[in-house]
């Protein structure tokens, strides 16, 4: 019998499915024995056209985003189990995940029942320099490999340290930057000595250092920069990392403990983009993307940004006054607050003080019990893929990166398109009336004359 | 009640729950407290308390009134942990009624907590002013000269309290231990509620304080019933206030209800809460 010109009978499908969907050609699959479409009085083309339509329809169905697995479990009759998923769901949410991976939506709205994973060519998704970042996947059962290194407390140890490894060797090019940067700074400030501050639109601009150590000596001093680069490689040493991961029973974290020391101490330190910091590092403004699409003109007590951006420009930015929370991405910063950066973005500042946090770091719980916790709340349903957490409507961050998104995605709700690790534009100004506009200008006047 | 009575009743009440709390719940100063919300004219919190302040921790003592006549109540110092959706926690320090919510399909675990029956009032902001420690920020966006102070209040206008900025009602909140209620939790009850437990809920002719945040960085945002039982939200400057806005507290079981042992409290840009409802710190008595 010549092979694959029959309808595709219900158990070959069902044994396709289970081994593995592939793209396979219907074509390939036998004929159940003795059966002979001529016999049956059946014409072998249209047999062969129906068995390939039917083949298709299971490939389609199969592909095409499955009910939400934890529809049941989110329902009032089951919330009670706590935050806790079972491995079940874990699976069945990754494969989820990577069945939606297919079918990308190109965007979220307001009452989109189901999760949704990033759309690529809006989102992109952080690869960190530990190497934990997102590869997409193709449509597939999770299989024992996977769930071996996903969810087994020994596969992930392993896949820590193998994402450690990764991220040893990324750092090489990191930190070539740091000696880049560490001369550019030995280069900037000689030539400052030499011909004098560059002369900008209102003021003379000295030189801004780039590197992270000499940023680090000029913030904190030479004992200051001392300590946190001892607290920085101290945390991430072998042994001290890996009890701290141990600790938290984070098993990724344990892995990748063993090779910290590398990674934390030199290239990301002299890189000068130090996650899990306790202190402001200084970035540059450029390198941060908002969560957020406008601001208004006038905040606290009627004082106009513009206002705040007179001062900085003739005090620079005062540390005794905060500095903005900033989430680390691949390529820059991630801002939760946006009116003192728009404010020093007036002021002619390039640099501005930042405190790092990891896009993966947990928030701490000082954060979780502020007021301001509760304004993160999820907006819509979405996937964080970098924890493969699914959050629906109302539910709150658990980390950085995903405080972040969230704060995107509630932009995304009101103005449709905006990206989820933030728009690389500060957010523009609104005028609440003709008044508004009109003190805005005569603000704008005075600042320009200033 | 003529509306001399009724400022009577109200100036006892306030008197009397400014000492309850700084007396940290005192049971003398708490039976009190019950016969003034009795005159004041709320006999189920005057119930409430004074069963509780005589059982401590109790559940199902009483049956509650129509429409939550279903729902179990608890009295109790912090929220029960086995409480079943829609049961009914009494909290003898805010002295409001908290609904179990849950989390209908489609949305989030977070959303599991308590949210308190009908808006604060009045008598339990003017406590909180009365009693709450803070300290300003130094930040390069100082807040209103009259923040957290008293505002002219007519007695005759409404129980609830109203025409404060949003910043102080997170405050109040906050020093309960709870959250403002957001849109999110108010949509998620309006999918579990009947439309008479709604209507005592979230009450129709106020606008409420959103947890969510406002259209722009530092706006806030309002919510309200809308005629067809959905949710409406209004975006509004940082500063603004009315007296058609009110607000009520919620709390997630992702944070719970605050310890008394976390001050200070991080309230948002502008101040930091020194004490709390549960650890009224002492207060200078003159003689």
């Amino acid at each position: 019998m010549a092979s694959g010109l029959g309808p595709l009978s219900q158990s070959a499908a069902d044994a396709a499915i289970q081994n593995g969907l592939t793209d396979a050609e219907p074509d390939l699959i036998p004929m159940p024995p003795g059966y002979d479409p001529a016999a049956a009085g059946r014409d072998p083309e249209s047999l062969r056209l129906s068995g390939i339509a039917k083949w298709n329809a299971i490939v389609d169905a199969a592909r095409a985003p499955k009910a939400n697995p934890f529809g049941r479990s989110t329902s009032l009759l089951d919330g009670y189990r706590g935050p806790n998923y079972s491995a079940r769901e874990k699976a069945e949410w990754a494969a989820y995940a990577k069945a939606i991976e297919q079918h990308p939506e190109p965007e979220m709205f307001f009452n989109t029942p189901r999760p949704l994973i990033y759309d690529q060519s809006l989102q992109k998704a952080p690869v960190l320099s530990s190497g934990q970042g997102y590869v997409p996947g193709g449509l597939s059962e999770v299989s024992a490999v996977d769930s071996f290194f996903t969810f087994n407390k020994l596969g992930r140890t392993l896949t820590g340290i193998s994402n450690s490894a990764k991220g040893l060797w990324n750092s090489l090019p990191n930190l070539s930057i740091g000696w880049y940067h560490l001369t550019s700074d030995g280069y900037g400030y000689a030539k400052d000595a030499v011909f004098g501050p560059k002369q900008g639109l209102m003021m003379p601009e000295p030189y801004a250092a780039k590197s992270g150590i000499v940023q680090s000596i000029q913030n904190n001093g030479w004992l200051g920069a001392t300590g946190n680069f001892m607290h920085s490689t101290v945390k991430s040493l072998p042994v001290v990392g890996f009890i701290d991961a141990g600790i938290r029973n984070d098993y990724d974290g344990m892995g990748s403990g063993v090779f910290n020391t590398a990674l934390w101490g030199i290239s990301v330190f002299a890189r000068g983009n130090v996650a899990n910091s306790t202190g402001p590092t200084w970035v540059e403004l450029k390198s941060i993307r908002s969560t957020q699409a406008t601001i208004s003109v006038k905040t606290g007590e009627g004082v106009p940004v513009l206002n705040v951006a007179s001062e900085m420009k003739l005090n620079g930015w005062d540390l005794s006054k905060g500095a903005p929370d900033l989430v680390q991405l691949d390529n820059g910063f991630m801002t939760l607050d946006h009116r003192r950066l728009v404010a020093a973005d007036w002021a002619g500042r390039e640099m501005v003080p930042g405190n790092i946090h990891g896009f993966n770091e947990q928030l701490p719980l000082a954060f979780k019990q502020s007021a301001r916790f509760s304004s993160f709340e999820s907006p819509v349903a979405f996937s964080d893929v970098g924890t493969r957490t699914t959050f629906y409507r109302g539910d709150l961050p658990d980390t950085w990166g995903q405080a972040g998104m969230i704060r995107s995605l509630q932009q995304q709700e009101r103005f449709g398109q905006f990206p989820i690790t933030g728009s690389s534009n500060l957010p523009s100004f609104t005028f609440k009336d003709a008044n508004d506009w009109a003190r805005y200008i005569n603000h704008l006047e005075r600042f320009s004359n200033q | 009640m003529k509306v001399n009575d009724r400022a009577g009743a109200l100036i006892d009440l306030c008197a009397k729950y400014v000492a309850y709390l700084s007396a940290g719940g005192d049971g003398e100063r708490g039976l009190a407290l019950n016969i003034a919300l009795e005159n004041y004219g709320l006999p189920l919190h005057a119930k409430s308390l004074s069963t509780y302040l005589e059982m401590g921790d109790c559940v199902g003592v009483f049956a509650l009134p129509a429409p939550w006549n279903a729902s179990t109540c608890y009295l109790a110092k912090k929220p029960p942990q086995n409480a079943q959706p829609l049961d009914v926690w009494f909290d003898p320090f805010e002295l409001s009624f908290m609904i179990r919510s849950v989390n209908p399909p489609g949305f989030g675990r977070a959303t599991i907590g308590w949210i308190s029956i009908g808006p604060v009032y009045y008598w339990q902001y003017h406590a909180f002013q009365q009693l709450v420690r803070f300290k300003k920020r130094d930040t390069y966006f100082p807040c209103m000269p009259d923040f957290l102070a008293s505002r002219p209040f007519g007695v005759d206008e409404s129980d609830y309290v109203t025409d404060i900025y949003h910043a102080e009602a997170s405050a109040y909140a906050l020093w309960h231990g709870k959250w403002l209620t957001s849109s999110l939790r108010a949509e998620a009850l309006v999918s579990t509620l009947t439309d008479v437990q709604l209507n005592q809920v979230i009450l129709r002719d106020l606008s409420f304080w959103d947890a969510s945040p406002g259209e722009k960085e530092g706006d806030c945002s309002t919510f309200g019933l809308m005629s067809d039982f959905t949710i409406g939200r209004y975006s509004l400057n940082e500063w603004d206030r009315s007296k058609s806005i009110g607000f009520f507290t919620a709390i997630s079981d992702k944070i719970g209800l605050l310890s008394e042992e976390v001050v200070p409290r991080d309230s948002g840009e502008y101040i930091e809460l020194l004490n709390c409802s549960r650890k009224v710190l002492p207060v200078r008595v003159s003689a």
